[in-house]
């Protein structure tokens, strides 16, 4: 019974992992430049 | 080498070449916005799935928003396959009463299926009840499987699309993936296998017995549906212990040829189904031929290793020449019915492709033969590759491909009309570094713990090989085992779950990062200097790129493991 929940915290632990690394790859790749401007620059940016 | 043995590898190839513009084609039309063949069968059905889920089919994803609903799906497969060995005893279909799976390898079971390793430190006849075999381990075939087709879709739609935030619904691609692709296909394929002799019943073990007197229980069980998607998803766990060695498995030269082919089938087509959704034929073909080639020369250099058998027994004076009593070759570990050819022809494709099945066993391949399906997993297995991860996991080498290109001639590279930028090569430098991370790291550590030691039966160069060979399947969510050592122990089951998760998420989040990343940016028009990627020179500049990563990687370990054995066995 303890193997059985030691396998399934492990599991949980592994996942929630699996979850910061998609939150720092989201932080690395950073927001939408373009979405970052303002509006005049961004039409301006897209036109182009 | 006999005549059979080239006729198989000449039909093999031709199958491949005639499959994947067709297939290739229906799957590019099953993922393309807009109408797909045989709309009216399955829209319906899909319908009243996503109706039932709560599922709304319209609603697209941002990439982390695709990324967690993979995620989530999972790591609720893995507790459901994981209760389900628990609880087998207590459960229906159990003819032959098999007790519950002990919880270190019903853990390791439960992730190795859920990442599409299908690693099996067990025998299947004596340790899973048909109900685990069916509604456990076979379900997750068909969805690992169309889960790395769904990565695989996610990113093509980072490559396409222009200026959206969105990378489609993960689970509108699962759905469609498993209903429109993987079982069609597996259901045709069962009854194929099924008419050639592999079994397909709900009986328990049949007690027979021998001329000699002996007692033998012959298995029974749903081996042909299990099969079909067994290779069709490059999943590769057998029913039985013996995988297809097992004439229940893989009973004649047929099977051998078919379940080889079904293996490589939609790696292959989904080059095509590339080229058609980005609109470049020709890229679509350059990564096929970069796939092809690497499995071409892996092939022939484990079957020429492996038919040219051990020359240690030709000092001896025994002949091991092809004849009418025996197929030649290094026959340790194989099987009459196979031979040396098929043996290293299959090992070329299942460790190219991330299937883990085997028609021979590895361990007793020569040292340079066996270095092959070694070196293919350790190459991250693109070639090609398993179904979905192995083509997305190309791309991302194709992304590396353009930047050192790029950096050659100073400008900012692009791929497929998109600037690659520092946030992408990040992505990239974690995609790459994460595998080698845990198979070295993990390896080190069962070389000289002592709780790990124990397991080894081979010292030296080749217990070396079988460890390596062991975590780098896990990594590769490949699943075949090297064998020669016990790994049905809590360091390995627990050691190798952990690098079986590793190596399937931690490497698919940062190509659905890519995915994220691309989808946000505008196309670049192309000029006279942008590095074309639908020409040879890419195509041998990303094969070089393949084994420029893995060798400076792996290359020290191979050195010491197979290449030493090599050596000092004088073959």
């Amino acid at each position: 019974m303890h193997n059985d929940f030691a396998f399934i915290l492990l599991t949980i632990v592994f996942f929630v992992a699996a979850g910061f690394l998609t939150i720092a790859c989201d932080r690395i790749i950073g927001p939408d430049p373009v979405e970052e401007l303002d509006e005049e620059t961004r039409d301006e940016r897209l036109a182009a | 080498m006999s005549g059979a043995a080239w006729l198989q590898i000449v039909v093999f190839v031709g199958l491949i070449f005639a499959v994947t513009p067709l297939l290739g084609s229906y799957m590019a039309k099953v993922w393309a916005d807009g109408k797909a063949p045989l709309d009216r069968v399955f829209t319906p059905i899909e319908n009243g799935i996503y109706r039932v889920c709560g599922i709304d089919p319209e609603s697209e994803q941002r990439w982390t928003t695709y990324t967690f609903a993979l995620l989530a799906f999972s790591f609720f497969s893995v507790l459901f396959v994981y209760g389900f060995q628990r609880l087998q005893s207590h459960l229906p279909f159990n003819p032959d009463h098999v007790s519950a799976v002990r919880p270190d390898l019903a853990w390791n079971t439960a992730v190795s299926f859920v990442t599409n390793t299908n690693w099996q430190s067990y025998g299947g006849e004596s340790t899973m009840s048909h109900l685990s075999q069916m509604a456990g381990l076979a379900v997750q075939n068909f969805l690992s499987a169309a889960a790395g087709l769904a990565v695989m879709v996610a990113l093509i739609r980072g490559l396409t699309r222009r200026r959206k935030q969105t990378i489609g619904n993960f689970w509108v691609d699962l759905i469609r993936t498993t209903l429109r692709i993987l079982l069609p296909i597996a259901f045709v394929a069962a009854l194929v296998l099924a008419s050639q002799g592999l079994i397909q019943n709900f009986h328990g073990a049949t007690h027979a017995t021998t001329v000699a007197g002996a007692t033998q229980n012959i298995p029974g069980g749903p081996v042909a549906s299990q099969l079909a998607i067994k290779q069709l998803g490059t999943n590769g766990g057998g029913y039985f212990n013996t995988n297809s060695t097992h004439p229940f498995e893989n009973p004649n030269g047929f099977t051998n040829l078919i379940e080889m082919f079904f293996l490589i089938m939609i790696p292959f087509a989904a080059t095509y189904a590339l080229g058609r959704l980005v609109k470049g034929k020709k890229f679509g073909w350059t990564i096929f031929g970069v796939m092809f080639l690497l499995m071409i020369v892996s092939i022939g250099v484990a079957v020429g290793f492996e038919t040219h058998g051990n020359p240690a027994l030709n000092r001896a004076g025994v002949t091991q020449l092809a004849s009418s009593n025996q197929p030649g070759g290094n026959f340790e570990g194989k099987d009459v019915r196979i031979g040396s050819a098929a043996c290293g022809t299959w090992a070329g494709a299942t460790t190219g492709s991330s299937n883990g099945s085997v028609n021979c066993f590895h361990d007793s391949m020569t040292p340079i033969g066996g270095m092959v399906p070694l070196t293919n997993i350790l190459l991250g297995e693109v070639s090609p590759g398993g179904v979905g991860v192995g083509l997305t996991g190309l791309l991302v080498l194709a992304i590396l491909t353009v930047f050192i290109a790029g950096l050659m001639v100073g400008r900012t590279p692009e791929f497929l009309g998109k600037k690659i930028q520092a946030a992408e090569m990040k992505m990239v430098v974690l995609h790459i570094l994460f595998a080698p991370l845990v198979v070295l790291g993990f390896a080190a550590a069962s070389v000289v713990l002592k709780t790990a030691v124990s397991s080894i039966w081979n010292p030296g160069p080749h217990g070396l090989s079988e460890i390596v060979y062991a975590f780098g399947s896990a990594a590769g969510n490949n699943g075949s085992a090297f064998a020669g050592l016990t790994t049905n122990t809590n360091w390995y089951n627990t050691t190798q779950g952990i690098t079986m998760l590793v190596g399937r998420f931690f490497l698919i989040i940062p190509m659905l990062a890519i995915a994220g990343s691309l989808v946000r940016k505008q196309a670049t028009p192309e000029t006279a200097g942008t590095f074309r990627t639908d020409t040879p020179l890419f195509g041998g500049l990303l094969t070089g790129i393949v084994v420029i990563v893995a060798g400076l990687t792996f290359f020290p370990v191979l050195a010491l493991g197979p290449i030493v054995e090599h050596l000092v066995g004088h073959f």
